[in-house]
Order: C-alpha cells, then sequence, then structure tokens
C-alpha cells in the first residue's frame, strides 16, 4: 500500500500548488464575474454558489464582441498586435537561438548568461526605461540623428502602433529565445551530418532537416510569449497611452480598476481565458499528433 | 505631484441608492437602527427628486447641500482629551503632503508619524474595509465621503479640537458636501483646464471664440496632444465644450455625445490617454494637454536646465472652471484619534498650510493664503497665475461631483468605448 502511494505522492506539492494558486483563483474570477458589488464600498461581492450566479453582465458583455462593438475592435488590434510580435521575436529570436545552440562555442556560456539578464529587470522597468529612450531628446533619436539617418526627432512615444509592437518584441523575445535553444540545443547532430552526407547544402539542410525538427519547439516558445501578450495592458499604457493603440488587457484593467462594473472585468477575464484555452488546446493537439507520428517511425 | 496623477482614476462613485431617509439639509439624522453598515434598500432618486446614494444618503450638488448622518454607534470623541503618544498612522496618495510638513508636526508634537501610501481609490477602500489596516487619518475626496459615512469608515469631528477650521474659507467651513464639515476639513483646492507649451503651439486657448477647441483644432500636433486619463475629468471637458454644466448629468444622450466628442480626438490628433500632464509638457513631449492647476503650478520644476517657465501656459475658464476639493478625515478604528484631530488642525494652521502647498503645489483653501503674493512672491511664475484658485473661482465653478450606480455605469461605458480607440 505505502508503495502504491509513493511515487504518486511525489506530484502532491505540484498538485497543491496548482490547486491554491490556479484553480482557485480561477474560480474566484468566475465567481466574480457572475457575482454583484457591495452596495456600499464597490467591493465585489462573488457568487460562490453556481446557483446564485447572474449571467446578465456575460450577456451585455458579450453582446460588446459583436463586429465593431467595443470588445470586438480592441480584440481585433489585440490579435494582431501579438500576432506581428511573434512573428518579430520569431525573426529576431531564432537566429539567435539557432546560433548559440550550433555556433557559439567558447563564447556559449556568456552568452547564455546575457540572455538571462533581462529576467533580473522587472519587464515594467524594462518598459520604462524606454520612455527615457525613446523621448524626443532621448538617445535612440539623438543617435539617429547623430547618424544622419533622421534629421527630426521621431515621435516614437506619439500613439504609434509601431512602438507598441517593437515593444511588445523587446519585452517577451527573451522568453522566446531560452525555450527554443533548449529544442535546438537537443537536436542529434548525426541526422544533419546525414543530410549533408545525402548531397544537401547547408541552406537546405536548415530548410529540410533543422527547421521540421524544431517545430515544435517554435510552437511551444511561440505559446510560451503569447499567452501573456494577450493579457499585456503595460506596454501600450507606458509606450502609446493612445486609444488608437488599446489592447484588450487595457479594457480588462479599465473595469478592474474602479467603478460599479468589476463584474465586467471579470467577463472579460474569462471571455479571453477561454479564446487562450483554445489556442492551447491546439497547441497539445499538434504536440500530442507529432509525439504519436514519432512512435510510429521509431516502430 | 496630485493624487489624480496615478495609472489609475480617482472618481469612484456612490452606487446602489439608498431609502430616502430625512432631509438635504438640516436636521441630524441618528440613524442608529443601521446598525453594522447602513446598506438600505434603495431607490435612485428619492421623492424630492434629488438623486439618493448608499444608507440613504442624498448625493451632495452645490445646489442641494447634504448634512451627513450621525450613528448612535458611531459617536465624536469627547471634548479635553490629552493627545496620544502616536505614532500617528497618515493613510495618503503618494507624494500629497510636504515630508517636511510631517517632520515639524512631530517635532512640535514629540510624536511619531508613519505615512502609508495607496495609488487609487479602491486600493484604499479595499484596505480600509479589510479589517486588517489600522491608520488614522484619511485623504478622501468628494466622491467617497457619503460612502465612508454610510459604511461607518469615517468617524464625526470634534470641532472642539479644531480651533483652525475659522481658518478656511467660509464656504468650505461649511461645504455643501458635507454641511457643517461633520466629518471632514478641507486639504486643498484645484481647477481643471487645458496646459500647452507656448513655444510650439501657435494659437492659445484664449484666442478660440471656444478656448476648448484648441483640442479639437489640433491635428498639426498629432500625437502631442493629451487628454486626462479620468473619465470624469475628460467627459466633462468635452460637455464644457458644449456648454452643458452639468458635469453630473446621467442623460446618456448628453454622455454619449460627449464620447462621440472626445473619439473624435484620436482620429484629430491621436489623442493620448493620461495623467502626465505635469511631466510631459515640460519635457516637449506633449503641447497641449488637459491638465490639472496644481500640476501646471509644478510643472517648472519639471522643465530641462534653461528653459524658462514661459514656455508653459495654462488656462481655464473664469466662470464655469472644474473646481474640485480634496479633504481629510479621520477613520472611525483610529488608535489615536485625539492625535488626528490635533493633525488635523495642525494642517489647517495658515503657515503650515502654506508650506504644505510650496512643495506639492496645490493650495489650500485658507483665508491667510493670498493668491496675488503667490505670484508676488515668486511661489507662482506669473505666466502661470491662472493656476491659483481663489475662493471666488470656487464659487463660480463647477464641481464633479458622485453618481448613481446607474449614473458610474453609463461614464464608464462611454470611457471604454472611447479607450477602445
Amino acid at each position: 500500500m505505502t508503495r502504491r502511494w509513493f511515487w504518486p505522492s511525489f506530484a502532491l506539492p505540484g498538485a497543491v500548488w496548482l490547486v491554491l494558486l490556479f484553480l482557485v483563483p480561477t474560480y474566484a474570477v468566475v465567481a466574480v464575474a457572475f457575482g454583484t458589488v457591495d452596495p456600499i464600498f464597490q467591493n465585489p461581492v462573488p457568487a460562490w454558489n453556481p446557483l446564485d450566479w447572474q449571467f446578465d453582465t456575460m450577456r451585455s458583455v458579450l453582446a460588446e464582441f459583436e463586429p465593431g462593438h467595443t470588445f470586438w475592435i480592441v480584440s481585433v488590434r489585440t490579435l494582431a498586435y501579438v500576432a506581428l510580435s511573434v512573428a518579430g521575436c520569431l525573426l529576431i529570436g531564432y537566429p539567435v537561438a539557432y546560433y548559440l545552440a550550433r555556433h557559439a562555442r567558447r563564447t556559449k556560456g556568456i552568452l547564455l548568461v546575457l540572455l538571462i539578464v533581462p529576467f533580473w529587470v522587472s519587464y515594467l522597468m524594462r518598459m520604462l526605461a524606454w520612455i527615457g529612450l525613446l523621448f524626443p531628446d532621448g538617445l535612440v533619436n539623438r543617435t539617429l540623428i547623430h547618424l544622419g539617418v533622421i534629421s527630426q526627432p521621431v515621435g516614437w512615444l506619439d500613439g504609434r502602433p509601431s512602438s507598441v509592437i517593437l515593444a511588445l518584441i523587446y519585452g517577451y523575445v527573451p522568453y522566446l529565445i531560452l525555450p527554443l535553444y533548449a529544442v535546438l540545443d537537443r537536436i542529434d547532430r548525426s541526422v544533419l551530418e546525414a543530410g549533408r552526407d545525402l548531397g544537401a547544402s547547408p541552406i537546405r539542410t536548415f530548410f529540410h532537416v533543422t527547421l521540421p525538427l524544431s517545430r515544435n519547439g517554435i510552437l511551444a516558445a511561440s505559446v510560451l510569449i503569447t499567452l501573456p501578450m494577450f493579457g499585456d495592458y503595460y506596454t501600450n499604457d507606458v509606450i502609446s497611452g493612445s486609444p488608437h493603440t488599446s489592447m484588450i488587457g487595457n479594457q480588462i484593467n479599465l473595469y478592474f480598476q474602479g467603478g460599479t462594473q468589476k463584474t465586467v472585468g471579470a467577463c472579460l477575464v474569462i471571455v479571453l481565458s477561454v479564446f487562450l484555452a483554445l489556442l492551447m488546446s491546439y497547441y497539445l493537439w499538434v504536440t500530442v499528433r507529432a509525439s504519436a507520428e514519432t512512435k510510429e517511425s521509431l516502430l | 505631484m496630485h493624487p489624480r496623477e496615478r495609472p489609475t482614476t480617482r472618481r469612484q462613485f456612490l452606487i446602489r441608492a439608498g431609502m430616502v431617509v430625512g432631509t438635504l439639509s438640516g436636521a441630524d439624522l441618528i440613524l442608529s437602527a443601521c446598525g453594522g453598515s447602513a446598506k438600505s434598500a434603495a431607490t435612485t432618486s428619492g421623492t424630492s427628486g434629488v438623486l439618493m446614494g448608499p444608507g440613504g444618503i442624498p448625493l451632495a450638488r452645490r445646489e442641494h447641500p447634504v448634512t451627513l448622518p450621525l450613528y448612535a454607534d458611531n459617536e465624536a470623541i469627547a471634548s479635553g482629551l490629552d493627545a496620544e503618544k502616536g505614532p500617528l498612522q497618515l493613510f495618503n496618495w503618494a507624494a500629497y503632503i510636504n515630508p517636511a510638513t510631517v517632520k515639524k508636526f512631530e517635532k512640535e508634537h514629540n510624536v511619531q508619524v508613519s505615512i502609508t501610501t495607496f495609488e487609487n481609490e479602491d486600493e484604499a477602500i479595499a484596505k480600509l474595509t479589510s479589517g486588517k489596516a489600522s491608520f488614522d487619518v484619511w485623504w478622501t475626496t468628494v466622491d467617497l465621503i457619503s460612502r465612508a459615512v454610510a459604511g461607518k469608515l469615517i468617524q464625526p469631528l470634534n470641532h472642539g479640537y479644531l480651533a483652525n477650521l475659522k481658518n478656511v474659507w467660509p464656504e468650505l467651513q461649511n461645504p455643501y458636501y458635507d454641511q457643517h464639515s461633520r466629518y471632514t476639513v478641507p486639504y486643498t483646492v484645484y481647477t481643471t483646464g487645458i496646459a500647452w507649451r507656448t513655444d510650439k503651439v501657435k494659437k492659445a486657448p484664449a484666442d478660440y471664440a471656444n478656448p476648448y477647441d484648441i483640442l479639437w483644432d489640433s491635428h498639426q500636433y498629432a500625437g502631442k496632444v493629451a487628454v486626462l486619463d479620468d473619465p470624469r475629468e475628460a467627459l466633462a471637458m468635452a460637455l464644457l465644450r458644449r456648454g452643458i454644466l452639468d458635469v453630473n448629468t446621467e442623460d446618456p444622450a448628453l454622455v454619449n455625445r460627449a464620447q462621440k466628442d472626445l473619439s473624435q480626438l484620436t482620429s484629430i490628433a491621436n489623442v493620448k490617454v493620461n495623467t502626465n500632464d505635469y511631466t510631459d509638457i515640460p519635457a516637449g513631449s506633449t503641447y497641449i494637454s488637459q491638465a490639472w492647476s496644481g500640476d501646471m503650478a509644478g510643472a517648472p520644476e519639471y522643465l530641462a536646465k534653461g528653459v524658462k517657465p514661459t514656455v508653459l501656459g495654462y488656462w481655464r475658464p473664469d466662470v464655469h472652471s472644474e473646481t474640485q476639493s480634496d479633504m481629510i478625515a479621520i477613520l472611525r478604528g483610529a488608535k489615536h484619534p485625539v492625535l488626528a484631530h490635533t493633525f488635523l488642525n495642525f494642517m489647517l494652521d495658515n503657515q503650515n498650510g502654506l508650506e504644505n502647498f510650496t512643495w506639492n503645489g496645490y493650495i489650500p483653501p485658507l483665508n491667510s493664503i493670498d493668491p496675488d503674493k503667490l505670484v508676488s512672491q515668486g511661489y507662482i511664475p506669473a505666466n502661470l497665475s491662472s493656476t491659483v484658485v481663489r475662493q471666488s473661482d470656487f464659487a463660480k465653478g463647477v464641481t464633479i461631483d458622485a453618481l448613481t450606480t446607474e449614473g458610474q455605469a453609463l461614464w464608464q461605458n462611454a470611457w471604454s468605448t472611447f479607450k477602445a480607440g
């Protein structure tokens, strides 16, 4: 009996962690979304009993997701920003991870440390640092003017979508490089050598061997940065502040910050979570299918 | 720095309307039956057509002053008590009180003062209602007072300890939101207007037939235009531009039109929404911005070396300007209520009020502070004299007051639509 429970008990801390820090808070958000607010102080009053849930707020929130309505507009914009930012992260991050895994030798250790350094500084602090850099008389403008690239300071902080997307790329690219590096580093070199032995050029080997083998890594790393990007609101607040660049996270923040409609904020969180859960399901399906294909090929 | 200069709004409003209890002013309301809290069934408006807030407290308006109710289980402290030894616990917005003024109080009364700050009113309310926080003095706003009273969060004041209340402008010794100053004493007054860079913008607000139009005529300054990240302030400005003086309206047609007007700024000038008026205008990253008077009074401090304050301009209407006051209250659970009264009295002292102003830029409504001298003595540059709030400004101004639950939702949804772009 003791043996039967010995190994599964190792999963207990993780299970407790998951319950306390994920399931309970998630249920709390649901209870707030379908609950009410305190009539005096406007604090949310969660409806813990599903029989007490009220669905009016969710209905009105979903109505705002119809094309042309408020939440539809910010959702489409968010989707576009996240897609472009993930693409940008991959364009920058993949070559870096590839170089680290394949070509960095003596410098590999120091480069890995340098990649981890951004994690030491909080995301918010890194974003705030950009304010100083992107100011009209900031380092970026002064450098570009000095190099003759521009003659007048560029208004990077004037509510430009490009600035928000670049900031998202800057903020999240380290989170993409490390898992991608781990996958690329694990690719069996003999497979690459086999490709070369069969007469493939380095570029052809990359596109026909390395890239397909790192597909799951690309997907995993992309998922890792996509999830927080969808809920991000601070990047837009700091770098732009314009309604033109507002994201769904900004709307959630707006309703949670104050007022009588914190239930609306909680409903938005649920809608976003469901959407992200669908994205995650696709990722899991691809992963499971790839794993099955690998097993089949080995048999 | 003014409390509104946070990434969040201060305007948190009254919610569920309450039963009509009593008249708008006059007789004391002893609601001893309310017990633990005053959560009562609600109607939006009372029999007199006045909007009602929580606990059956009418929503204060200039034309409908409110005497806040007293409760049998929440009485003021007795007279003639000795002040406690402290430490006095202050619960305030960040950077809203001069540290030197606090030190002076510590020295004069031989006590320690501890300051805990909050970022927004929701956070403050959450802490105060958690039952775990233990503060003595709290900085609050017109929006929150009746909620704080209905929820018995603050205690009535004993005026026997507040001899300096006589220093306050007569109108604010007996303010419309708290008749007879039962629960609060005023702290600062300020206006909301438009700030601009005189060296970057060709036409000043005064050059327009309707000065608010400077924002709607700012296409050439796209990306350099901002409104305050505060739904009540920004939408109220759009209402005032249309000549609508009821900035507390709950008429959906008016609020939605204000939202549409505000949304035009996004297409005209890619307007930014923030509370960085006091840094962005001096830095030149914003040329035109809706702004608070206190922020602009302090803005010269943020100018780069060698740049003269004359590059800064601030306009607000002579009449019907948005004019607000902030106030201080003593919490019901204060462990040092007598010392807290002493502190309130200290802040109402003429000299202490002036010292505090020189640090935070927001003027205390004290009779002794001569607006003209603030300029002539160099506290405020002459070109920013419009940031000074006079007693007459307050009398002629309009005030952003609390809304009903439905009204809050209306304004918040309009703000959400504007911010969606």
